[in-house]
């Protein structure tokens, strides 16, 4: 399985449980996650996420399984570091909520035209927590799912995919357009696949597990004990990822 | 449904060895899943996961935060028609809004305990767990000799405390109570503080249901309190049975600790099969 919505590093209100990633990796190998998409908890709270992908993506360097998503501030007076002139990484982060930007500033222009030049993947982070269970000092709102669509009609070539959407949001975007990607992670619902797979073609729903924060197997099993077909969960849970990954999957 | 639709449920390559009472669920919710076919399946999907047993706690905001006594009564009806339609897989837990005074709370928890059969009473945010309202339902409880399940969640960042019942409301219930068996729902909606507020009272327990599956929280649930105060359910169908089952087999905690969680301890609370599989 490929989960495309993992984490990596300290995160300041609670414990993830992982102090390095080859015990994350470890993790994920024993719940079946063969290959993860993972980010650096500590670009969150820190505009200037430079230090922070060059550790994931030193960390990551002889591990196959584990792929960085570099995340990008578009809103830091700096230009982007290009990840992805020597590596085949397949797309890049946004925490436009934490990192104090919308969607729709002018700043996202330059951020568009990387994506865009590199046939990247846009990953979105929507959320981190659930609203209710924020620290009262840091609390932080969810992208909002209009300015989502409003950056997806501005730019119809840019491939987004939204992580930690919750059923709701997902149902509304969905209702708009049917060319943004989801992940699982905070979709939930009784017969919660058979919802997403309501409003979504299967081609847009990516395992998601939003770990360490979650239990991996607890993301995992929403798909796999399903009441959908085999092949739609295989598509969930592998196929869509590796169209995804593009040739950078080649050396996962 | 087949086997192909219904897979053995299976954790990193392996079937569960528990099987499970869920303590917690809302089987009809916001006035659906209302026909027997509808609940047939939920009830199939349940088995197909180990769920023996489900607490049907009622569609407790079908008329929003402050029911009137019939609808009340009639939440009340569906959960005991669940029962007549199921009466080996569903128990039930009479619903209450305390609000409507003593004489209702009176004759209705026992039309619906003494009469129905259910085992439990169900408090959900009408009021706020240290309200004087509250006394009449732990009254009536000690009484017919039930649990009371209070929602419960952090209200740090809800601000709803006038009516909704922080971990330190139902500690407070619990206290004024010793000898009522509380159940303080959704752990993750209580937090690290929610369990540290119930670590000293002895007669709460507290339900996993509902939030995202908070990793680590189960761990920490079982540290502060024991295992034996834990307790599984779900919140269904606001919630997904693989994933809210999941989060206790994913727990990084003893097989013995996790047949506890998910079956025996409420067994033992609601009497229903002292004999753990």
């Amino acid at each position: 399985m490929i989960d495309i919505n993992v984490s990596y590093g300290t995160w300041p209100f609670h414990s993830t449980g992982f102090q390095h990633l080859s015990e994350l990796e470890d993790h994920l190998k024993t719940c079946g996650i063969n290959t993860a998409l993972v980010s650096h908890i500590g670009a969150v709270w820190n505009p200037d996420v430079d230090g922070y992908n060059q550790a994931v993506i030193n960390a990551c360097s002889d591990r196959p399984g584990l792929i960085p998503i570099p995340i990008l501030n578009p809103a830091w007076p700096a230009p982007f570091n290009d990840y992805h002139k020597s590596e085949a990484f397949p797309g890049v982060r946004l925490y436009p909520s934490y990192h104090g930007y919308l969607l729709n500033d002018p700043v996202m222009d330059t951020l568009v035209e990387y994506v865009l030049e590199r046939g990247l993947v846009l990953f979105i982070q929507m959320r981190l927590e659930d609203e209710r269970m924020q620290h009262p000092l840091a609390r932080v709102e969810a992208v909002d799912i209009e300015d989502i669509l409003a950056l997806h009609v501005r730019f119809p070539r840019l491939q987004i995919v939204c992580l930690n959407a919750y059923l709701p949001e997902v149902r509304r975007i969905a209702a708009q357009s049917n060319r943004i990607g989801f992940d699982t992670a905070f979709c939930e619902w009784f017969f919660t696949m058979e919802c997403m797979l309501d409003v979504l073609p299967p081609e847009n729903i990516y395992l998601g597990t939003h770990s360490p924060f979650l239990y991996t197997q607890a993301g995992i099993l929403k798909v796999t004990q399903s009441r959908v077909a085999d092949p739609i969960k295989a598509q969930i849970t592998t196929g869509n990822a590796v169209r995804l990954l593009g040739p950078s999957g080649a050396h996962s | 449904m087949n086997e192909t639709l219904f897979p053995p449920m299976k954790i990193q390559g392996k079937p569960p060895i528990f099987p499970i009472i869920d303590v917690h669920t809302h089987p009809t919710f916001e006035g659906k899943n209302t026909e027997k076919q509808e609940i047939d399946e939920i009830v199939e999907y349940g088995k197909s996961l180990g769920v023996e047993r489900m607490v049907v706690l009622g569609d407790v905001l079908l008329y929003g935060r402050l029911p009137d006594a019939s609808q009340v009564q009639e939440i009340n009806n569906k959960t005991a028609e669940l029962l007549n339609w199921y009466p080996d897989y569903f128990i039930g837990f009479c619903f209450l809004n305390p609000l409507l005074g003593e004489s209702f709370v009176q004759e209705e928890t026992e039309r619906c305990i003494k009469d129905n059969g259910f085992a439990g009473i169900k408090l959900e945010i009408c009021n706020n767990a240290r309200d004087d309202c509250m006394e009449p339902v732990m009254t009536q409880a000690t009484a017919l000799d039930v649990p009371v399940l209070q929602h419960s969640a952090d209200q740090t960042i809800i601000q709803e405390r006038e009516f909704h019942t922080d971990p330190a409301d139902t500690a407070w219930l619990g206290r004024q109570y010793p000898d009522v068996t509380i159940i303080m729902a959704h752990l993750t909606a209580c937090g690290y503080r929610g369990v540290r507020e119930i670590v000293d009272v002895e007669n709460i327990w507290v339900d996993t249901s509902s939030y995202q599956p908070v990793a680590g929280m189960v761990e920490y649930a079982v540290h502060h309190l024991g295992a034996h105060r834990v307790l599984y359910g779900s919140d269904l169908v606001i919630r997904d049975l693989p994933v809210q089952i999941g989060r206790v087999l994913s727990a990084s905690i003893s097989d013995s600790e996790k047949q506890q969680i998910l079956y025996s301890n409420t067994a033992h609370i609601l009497g229903i099969n002292s004999e753990s599989p």
